[in-house]
């Protein structure tokens, strides 16, 4: 029975479908998280993963019918009731969304942003949740967090902006961290930090996470099991080793051909998917 | 010795913005050419002032100082009536086709863009339709779909036609401003193979801008690397890649995230 | 569409005011400003909605108002947006020079002047009320809010790339606004007209009311209510009429100006990917 205990979510057979359209836009997604664990879910845009972190947090729009299930903690997720989940979310489960700018309110001063995270689930006064605040922004690497929770989200850079979305996402050590395309919009090196601190705010916190990324090498840095999805599909799953020594589905190899630019010669033509769909034919002819 | 004539000359290049409540130096003192022929990266992070130089060579912003030469003739203080054979020779591709391409317009209207302007005054003017279709075989798209809209085809196609447009008026130069940045790593290799071809078939001069060093690796032989308003490196490619001598270069370097498969 | 009941109830209440238009052009059940001695009669078979002080058919009466009410806001919606809209662009292009900022400063000075004080202006330099300076007075009134909506949206296309494409492409500034501006901030200008054509009605209403509208040969909405002040205490029926049909108009209007918002806001279409 340590499997259980050890099991925080578990989809099975999940399809989402919006009314109106003839096709699942997820279609019968399998796919576990145990506690602590770093999953990765990859795939392009349109292939259903936002779709997938949204289903997760319960926020698709009432226009979608969902089938399957998505346990938490042993708890059936689909169907509860919103108040319920509003409980849950922010938590229990949190989210990193892509763009810092439109996550933030633009009204309100970042500081007290974070402290009503930390206010609405632990119902901590407001003076209380000041120096929490300042640790949680010191702690995602913020090196004057007196002055970045005075500010306004358009004073600051990108790369800040996401660091106190990282913070807000932590301050509650939630159990499992969803993060969607986190780092797209950032400069290379400013990425690169905010990965580093993510995954050492994760260690703190102990949670488990789902990234969610179209970049096979940012995936690849930050977990320890893929999932790879296109079409709505996941097309094949197992530990990082596994998904990119030995990929099995034809789109994986592509994405994995297309992922490092240094393997290739300077001026050389670059691999596409194109090239793997291909060589898959020709191998069942 | 004609062709020994650089395409573009950069001379002591400085752009102060003064909205703000301090006066900020995006540009400063930056000095540099372009041989015709040559795919040039410039590297740097945002605020770097990448995008403010690559705007005043395209003539889209005034420098506070300094001089641009363009094919023998300063581009600085002229009248934009005066800029039409800068505009026929030098095109923009940008970062995010989603704000580069007017959702209303259609594909052929879009392409055609540059060939509905004042600047073919006094020069022949392709012929907008015909043109349009071979600009779409050439970027890989199928010219039957150009009476579509832009939200219809994924964000790779976008890009294609982005493309499409820039090559319309047969410009000597294209400038890509972080042209493959807003694009799925999946698709990024298409559009960096179609950018090596057109360039190739074309004999452009290419600028290439990216905060990835990688990605400038690939396409461009010489590279800029830009810091603060200013160039803190410059070489071939593979010598600034190989041996970078400044530790902000090594750090660009060094951010580049690798696939890590153990 | 089907979220969205306010649009579809908005558009029914104006369709309802457009076709009785129509019908007025075409038949009445009476002569609507023929005077009889069958004064304040109740409704009846006869006389659907009664009549008023002067015996004239109330019923007839009403569907001729819908008439000068759709004229009136056509006008005025129309000055107000052919002006508006041009400036609000205008402004927007020019936004870094001092010519932006005189159009805007100038339509605050116009927003911060009353319809009504505009309209008594218009009817005394031309001696009297007319339908005519009623219009004028509310287009003009509805200027600023044109320009202001136009010259919001028309900076959030000023910021797209296609418009640095546009320049590098060597479009003038004129055809920028023509080619890209106009075709895209339509939509939100679209919801303006909607919404003022609301305010004109009821402006109108006002005006007419106050005797600086139409003259009293025509019968408006705001004029019959006007006309049936001394009997607002034993006869409810004669303001009844023409204020429930003038709360139509405007709840039609707005209801469609806020469905159509909600239609082109992307905002509120984004969660349905």
């Amino acid at each position: 029975m340590i499997m259980m205990s050890d099991e925080l979510l578990r989809i099975e057979e999940l399809s989402v479908r919006f009314a109106g359209s003839s096709r699942n836009a997820l279609e019968k997604i399998s796919l576990q998280i145990g506690r602590g664990e770093r999953v990765g879910l990859i795939g392009e845009s349109g292939s259903g993963k936002s779709l997938t972190a949204l289903t997760i947090m319960g926020l698709l729009a009432d226009n979608a019918k969902c089938r399957g299930s998505i346990r938490w903690q042993g708890r059936e997720l689909l169907g509860l009731r919103d108040a319920e989940y509003s409980r849950l979310r922010g938590e229990e489960i949190s989210m990193v969304f892509q763009e810092p700018m439109t996550a933030l309110d633009p009204t309100m001063r970042t500081g007290r942003q974070v402290a009503e995270v930390l206010r609405l689930h632990e119902r901590a006064p407001v003076g209380k949740a000041r120096p929490r605040v300042l640790e949680m922004l010191a702690d995602v690497g913020i090196t004057d967090p007196q002055r970045v929770a005075d500010s306004f989200p358009h004073q600051l850079s990108g790369g800040q902006r996401q660091r106190v979305l990282i913070a807000m996402a932590l301050i509650n050590t939630p159990d499992l961290l969803i993060c969607d395309e986190p780092t797209t919009a950032l400069d290379v090196t400013v990425q690169a930090r905010v990965l580093e601190l993510l995954r050492s705010g994760l260690d703190r916190a102990g949670s488990a996470l789902l990234f969610i990324s179209h970049d096979l090498a940012v995936v690849s840095q930050m977990v320890d099991r893929i999932a790879v999805i296109y079409q709505g599909r996941i097309v094949e799953a197992g530990t990082r080793s596994q998904v990119l020594e030995n990929p099995h589905h034809p789109y994986t190899a592509g994405l994995i051909a297309t992922a490092d630019l240094a393997n290739v010669a300077p001026g050389a033509r670059l691999p596409v998917l194109d090239d793997f769909w291909k060589r898959a034919a020709d191998g069942q002819r | 010795m004609a062709s020994a004539e650089p395409i573009y000359r950069v001379q002591d290049l400085v752009r102060v913005f003064s909205h703000g409540p301090q006066p900020v130096i995006a540009v400063d003192h930056v000095s540099f050419e372009i041989p015709a022929g040559q795919r040039l990266g410039i590297v740097g992070e945002s605020g770097s002032g990448k995008s403010t130089l690559i705007r005043m060579m395209a003539g889209l912003r005034r420098p506070s100082s300094g001089d641009i030469v363009f094919a023998g003739q300063s581009i600085v203080g002229r009248r934009e009536s005066e800029l039409s054979w800068l505009r026929r020779g030098v095109q923009l591709v940008f970062q995010d086709p989603r704000s580069s391409l007017d959702p209303r317009m259609k594909v052929a209207d879009i392409i055609a863009e540059p060939l509905r302007s004042r600047i073919w005054q006094g020069t022949k003017r392709p012929d907008p339709f015909s043109r349009v279709n071979e600009l779409m075989a050439q970027v890989g798209l199928d010219p039957g779909d150009r009476n579509r809209y832009p939200h219809q085809f994924s964000g790779g196609q976008r890009q294609r036609i982005a493309i499409a447009r820039a090559l319309a008026p047969n410009p000597r130069v294209l400038i890509a401003d972080e042209a493959v940045s807003a694009l799925d790593v999946s698709v990024r290799a298409q559009v960096l193979n179609l950018f090596a071809d057109l360039v190739a078939d074309h004999g452009l001069t290419l600028v290439f801008v990216s905060h990835d060093l990688s990605v400038v690796r690939h396409v461009c032989d010489a590279v800029l690397v830009m810091q603060a308003g200013h160039i803190v490196e410059a070489g071939p490619v593979d010598q600034v890649y190989s041996d970078p001598r400044e530790p902000y270069t090594r750090q660009l370097l060094a951010s580049v995230p690798r696939l890590r498969r153990d | 569409m089907r979220r969205n009941p306010g649009l579809v109830v908005g558009a029914a209440m104006v369709a309802l005011v457009v076709v009785i238009a129509v019908i007025s052009a075409f038949w009445t059940p009476y002569n609507p400003t023929e005077v009889s001695p069958n004064r304040l009669l109740p409704p009846s078979a006869n006389h659907l909605m009664g009549t008023d002080g002067f015996g004239q058919d109330i019923f007839s009466r009403v569907l001729v108002g819908a008439r000068s009410c759709l004229l009136v806001g056509v006008v005025a919606v129309g000055i107000g947006a052919l002006l508006g809209v041009p400036l609000g662009i205008t402004a927007a292009v020019k936004r870094h020079s001092w010519f932006g900022t005189l159009i805007m400063r100038a339509t605050d000075i116009v927003y911060a002047f009353p319809a009504l004080l505009l309209a008594i202006i218009l009817a005394a330099a031309r001696g009297s009320g007319s339908t005519l300076t009623a219009m004028t007075a509310i287009g003009i009134a509805s200027v600023p809010a044109f320009a202001r909506v136009s010259r919001g949206a028309a900076l959030q296309v000023l910021s797209q790339d296609y418009i640095v494409a546009a320049r590098s492409a060597g479009i003038t500034s004129g055809g920028i606004a023509v080619r890209h501006v106009l075709p895209n901030i339509a939509p939100v200008v679209l919801v303006q007209v909607s919404v003022s054509f609301g305010l004109a009605i009821l402006a109108e209403a006002s005006l007419s009311y106050l005797g600086l509208g139409t003259p009293p040969t025509t019968p408006t909405w705001g004029r019959m209510i006007y006309e049936s002040q001394p009997y607002l205490y034993s006869d409810l029926n004669l303001a009844l009429w023409p204020g429930l049909f003038i709360a139509i108009a405007v709840l039609g209007f707005n209801l469609l100006g806020d469905g159509l918002r909600e239609l082109v806001d992307p905002t509120l279409q984004d969660l349905d990917r």
